[in-house]
């Protein structure tokens, strides 16, 4: 016992102190006594044991991890501290991975003022370039109407879809063709889903899934007229837009139509989706552009962008989906910040009538309208500008085929698809592409076993339609903090279930406060009658309590007025204070007052 | 002149170089490329808490041989899975748990209840009842037959020790050739003498003193529980007892922990258990609540960052050290009052010896896989359990984590619990409101907990 006691200084008498311990428990100054300030048991207990390796930290604390040393919780600090500690690591961690950043991106540069890039041709961009990335100048001339494309994730694969029903898919870098249909109807838009192995194609009545060979899998008749369809790949949603006006969610793992939003806008011939918090950009007849989410049955914005109709829209990829590019019918096109929405970033006429745009994976702008595209690049075409003029132009290339009907960037590529009503040709656009992919996400060398791989995992990670806001970033934040609060004067703070009711009423403001008021003002009715009374004459005594049991309601208030309710009265005095503070704002507000002016005497004011 | 540069991928760097090569990758932790990182991550979060509660299945095997309740359990010290239990019909049975057999069966050990087993060196049990003798068993030869011819059931023991009055615990020392037994008084015995060594009662109780344990670090150092709500602690050197408390309510069963000598853990009748720093025995340092009914026995992980309680409430919970609440909760239908419980030398697998006469086996970690785990699969086990660690905050996930189905009655126990302890608070509360201010301050629900220390 005494071997442990001692060693532990651990049982004392309750009063008094032991005598073994006094010369041992005492502390002494000098360095040599630096252990015996710790717990001495903890001490003799260490010495038998020892943290796992694994456990043991690898390296020294960083010296710029936040101390909690005001945190007199020792359990709290302990945690506290453990995760500024890993914060601080992965922090500086964080630097060395831009070793894995090995290839660069592509870029087209002048060394004279008075040289220009726009000037440079494809044919000179094609020699300059490697003879892979050459293979992205392609003309593919087919006759089935202007012609829309997509690319997959990867961008390794396409889609083309002419109006006439001529459908096809293939490898565009080794040209191996996947499936090619003829499917004798009107075809307006297709997509890919999760990966090349799925695609679905907005046909004239129907929407209609397709898998890599071309063999028709689903016809999904709830959307009628398809327009547009887009997929959202975290959600595993297919989304459609159509003739009738309506946006339609369905979900392609389940098979389920999760949502169907009515528009009230029209037939809708203009959709894309924010890759970053997968909100629908719809662009409509009337000039409205709308944000739509599943969980909201109205847009959650609604913008009037354009005053024809809206021709085509865009988000931007490498800014999280901060900027939005529009065009209208009557050739404007417009750069919007979509954290504020007041007035365009940028404004400017696009010759030739609606202009096609989209944004590439680094923030390049192309612009197609008339018989030309036109590619802007970044820092010019999102800083405002007031004056209606084109950003300086990075690049452009005549089409003479008309219409141009799509632009889609390649993925991970300098290469731009332009779908015309002679096929579709692809550009080169040097610096438009992405140069390191990230092989979780999206590789364009991806194998079958890794394609397998990722659609189960990508299965397993499915996201929830109703986690879509504008915002992505609330999930795992903080919730807000109740509006509804109990503390009086910092007093202790009664959780609001834990309130009597009348008191939770009171608090919410839906208590009946009435009669008390009623109390107070016949008080003030002695002190002067008609003072600054609200109420006329006439109105009062309409408003007058009748009733049979009048005299118990006047016993109630008597008997009210002797409790004391030092809550009452505290949260009474604050309103009164926030109102004269009200009052005296509004005062010097309408100038009746002069505003406080802070002088050296107010210190010794006493604090009221 | 213009230069220009068109990005190209070298296909060499992102393909296989040979037929069976791994395909390299290639990584860009750009935020920009990983969109609805943090939505994914939640959902992985709770795909891992949902797939734990899958696989949540922790009744592993039930031990059967004695006819009557299980009243006690003893690991034997140095081993992973030899337990011995004892039966209210006075049986012994010493159980193999890995293979699940009874290497030892002793039908009637003692006439009446066997009141506590304990192993001693060289595998050697002890084993006391209320019929007020201590024997000393070889456990040893298994079935055997011995020189007499006497079969297995009629197994003599090595040495009978009488005593004055029916005996409720037995420990034995950790080295030494002693051993503590509790009955109206706390008795050490020699292994080699029939007369008890040296007894030690404190002057001013009369009490019976309901369980004994070593301390494991210091040997010497005894600790007690009696019927008057006392935590006594004896050293055997000085053959006095050294400190003591009284409780508000009596406790049933202690244990100390074996990593950390001054913790002790004592399962009380108040439903609560206790963890004790014997420095400062005025206020425990956690009071772990969860039980519906009187918690009748406990017992430490070996790891020290766990143990076991069995309760009245027919359930066994597994706490972790420090948290006082939401442990872990096991049930079974036919599983009746839980008398005892321990943990295996391993950790990984808890016994409960309930009135029904069975011990069961269950896991220790619920979702835990039996068997082979590959090196992928640990890795995958582990990536989980920081998910879980790190999204714990989460409504949801934390929902899942923390719902366990209980049993009709022990849901509407703990409901009618929860009611009337509010009633008690609001009482309380409103009492004080109307008292003159100052007049009763509120205390804090620890130092409720001992009513007197005495030295």
């Amino acid at each position: 016992m005494d071997a442990l006691i001692a060693k532990a200084d651990a049982i004392r008498p309750v009063n008094k102190k032991r005598k073994t311990d006094k010369h041992d428990a005492r502390p002494k100054p000098g360095p040599s006594k630096s252990s015996a300030d710790a717990d001495p048991t903890a001490a003799s207990v260490s010495q038998h044991t020892a943290l796992p390796r694994s456990l043991r930290p690898s390296s020294p604390p960083p010296e710029d991890a936040k101390k909690y040393s005001h945190i007199p919780n020792k359990k709290l600090r302990t945690h506290l501290t453990r995760q500024s500690t890993q914060n601080a690591r992965s922090k500086k961690l964080l630097k060395d991975a831009e070793l894995l950043l090995t290839e660069e991106a592509g870029l087209m540069e002048v060394e004279g003022e008075l040289e220009k890039t726009w000037r440079v041709g494809q044919d000179e961009i094609a020699t300059a370039a490697g003879q892979q990335a050459a293979q992205g100048r392609q003309e593919w001339k087919m006759d089935g109407g202007p012609y829309r494309t997509r690319y997959t994730r990867n961008g390794r694969h396409i889609a083309v879809v002419g109006k006439k029903g001529h459908v096809a898919t293939f490898d565009w870098q080794t040209g191996s063709l996947h499936a090619e249909l003829q499917l004798r109807e009107t075809c307006r838009d297709v997509t890919f889903l999760q990966d090349h192995s799925h695609f679905a194609v907005a046909q004239k009545k129907y929407v209609f899934i397709y898998d890599r060979d071309g063999v028709e899998l689903h016809k999904l008749k709830s959307h009628i007229e398809p327009t547009r369809l887009e997929f959202l790949p975290y959600h595993w949603l297919l989304v459609s837009v159509g003739n009738p006006g309506y946006l339609k969610y369905q979900d392609t793992s389940t098979g389920q139509l999760v949502v169907e939003h009515r528009t009230k806008l029209g037939a809708c011939h203009t959709m894309c989706q924010n890759p970053h918090n997968a909100v629908i950009h719809l662009g409509h007849q009337n000039g409205t552009v709308t944000l739509w989410t599943p969980n909201l049955p109205h847009p959650a914005v609604r913008l009037l962008a354009h005053l024809g109709p809206v021709f085509s829209v865009s988000v931007d990829p490498s800014t999280g989906g901060r900027y939005m590019a529009t065009s209208g019918q009557d050739g404007m096109v417009k750069v919007w910040d979509c954290r504020n929405w007041k007035g365009a970033v940028r404004t400017w006429q696009a010759r030739g009538g609606g202009a096609e745009v989209e944004w590439s994976q680094k923030g390049a702008l192309a612009v197609a309208t008339g018989g030309s595209v036109n590619v802007y690049t970044k820092p010019s075409i999102q800083t405002p500008f007031a004056a209606t003029v084109s950003p300086p132009l990075y690049l452009t290339h005549p089409v003479p085929h008309r219409p141009i009907t799509s632009v889609r960037f390649c993925p991970f590529q300098d290469v731009l698809a332009i779908g015309h009503s002679a096929g579709v040709s692809t550009i080169l656009v040097p610096g438009a592409g992405e140069p390191n992919f990230d092989s979780s996400e999206a590789d364009p060398f991806e194998n079958k076993k890794a394609r397998r791989e990722r659609e189960v995992k990508s299965l397993l990670d499915k996201i929830q339609p109703d986690a879509i806001t504008l915002d992505p970033s609330f999930i795992g934040s903080l919730a807000p903090p109740p509006k509804l609060s109990t503390a009086v004067d910092g007093g202790h703070d009664i959780p609001y279930a834990r309130l009597p009711r009348y008191e939770r009423l009171r608090v919410s403001g839906k208590a009946d406060e009435t009669e008390e008021g009623d109390a107070d003002a016949s008080g003030s009715d002695e002190e002067g009658e008609g003072g600054k009374g609200r109420l006329s004459k006439a109105e009062k005594e309409k408003k007058k309590m009748r009733g049979k049991n009048k005299s118990l309601k006047r016993y109630l208030r008597k008997q009210r007025k002797n409790v004391i309710d030092p809550r009452a009265l505290a949260v009474r005095k604050r309103l009164e204070k926030e109102k004269a503070e009200r009052r005296k704002a509004r005062a010097i507000a309408s100038g009746q007052e002069e505003p406080h002016k802070p002088s050296a005497l107010d210190r010794f004011k006493r604090p009221s | 002149m213009v230069k220009i540069n068109v990005l190209q991928h070298a296909p060499s760097a992102h393909l296989p170089a040979r037929p069976g090569d791994p395909t390299p990758t290639s990584r860009n932790l750009d935020p920009l490329m990983h969109p609805f990182a943090r939505a994914r991550e939640r959902t992985r979060a709770l795909n891992a808490v949902k797939i734990e509660r899958m696989f949540a299945k922790p009744f592993v095997a039930s031990l059967e041989g004695h006819v009557d309740a299980v009243e006690t359990m003893a690991r034997k010290p140095e081993t992973l899975d030899i337990v011995a239990s004892g039966s209210w019909d006075g049986g012994l049975i010493v159980h193999d748990v890995s293979r699940r057999t009874s290497l030892l069966h002793i039908e009637d050990a003692h006439k009446g209840k066997v009141s506590g087993v304990c192993f001693g060196q060289q595998d050697r049990l002890l084993s006391c009842g209320v019929d007020r003798n201590i024997k000393l068993w070889d456990s040893h030869k298994g079935y055997e037959e011995d020189d007499s011819g006497a079969g297995p059931s009629k197994r003599k023991p090595i040495s009978v020790f009488p005593g004055k009055a029916a005996f409720n615990s037995i420990d034995h020392h950790r080295y030494d050739p002693l051993f503590a037994t509790a009955s109206n008084l706390v008795q050490v015995w020699d292994e080699t003498k029939s007369a008890a060594v040296s007894n030690l009662t404190i002057p001013t109780s009369t009490e019976t003193v309901t369980a004994v344990r070593f301390n494991l670090a210091e040997a010497s150092v005894l600790a007690s529980i009696g019927s008057d709500r006392s935590f006594t602690l004896y050293d055997i050197r000085t053959g006095k007892a050294e400190r003591r408390i009284i409780m508000q309510m009596r406790s049933n069963a202690l244990s100390w922990s074996p990593t950390f000598p001054t913790t002790v853990l004592l399962a009380s009748e108040d439903h609560n258990l206790y963890t004790f720093d014997i420095r400062s025995l005025n206020t425990p340092t956690q009071i772990y609540k969860g039980h519906v009914a009187a918690v009748m026995s406990c017992d430490w992980c070996p790891t020290g960052l766990e143990f076991v309680s069995g309760g009245w409430d027919r359930t066994v919970r597994i706490w972790k050290e420090g948290v006082g609440s939401q442990p872990e909760v096991y049930h079974t239908k036919r599983m009746q009052r839980v008398m005892s419980t321990l943990y295996t030398g391993d950790a990984r697998f808890v016994l409960s010896g309930s009135d029904d006469g069975n011990v069961r086996i269950w896991k220790a970690h619920a979702s835990d896989k039996l068997g082979i785990i590959t090196a992928r699969e640990r890795a995958a086990i582990e990536y989980r359990e920081s998910l879980k660690a790190r999204w714990k905050a989460d409504a949801e996930v934390n929902k899942i984590a923390r719902t366990r189905h209980l049993p009709k009655p022990v849901y509407k126990a703990a409901q009618l619990k929860r009611t009337m302890l509010e009633a008690q608070r609001v009482k309380e509360e409103r009492r004080r409101k109307h008292t003159r201010a100052g007049e009763s301050k509120p205390k804090a629900e620890r130092k409720k907990v001992v009513i007197a220390e005495q030295s």
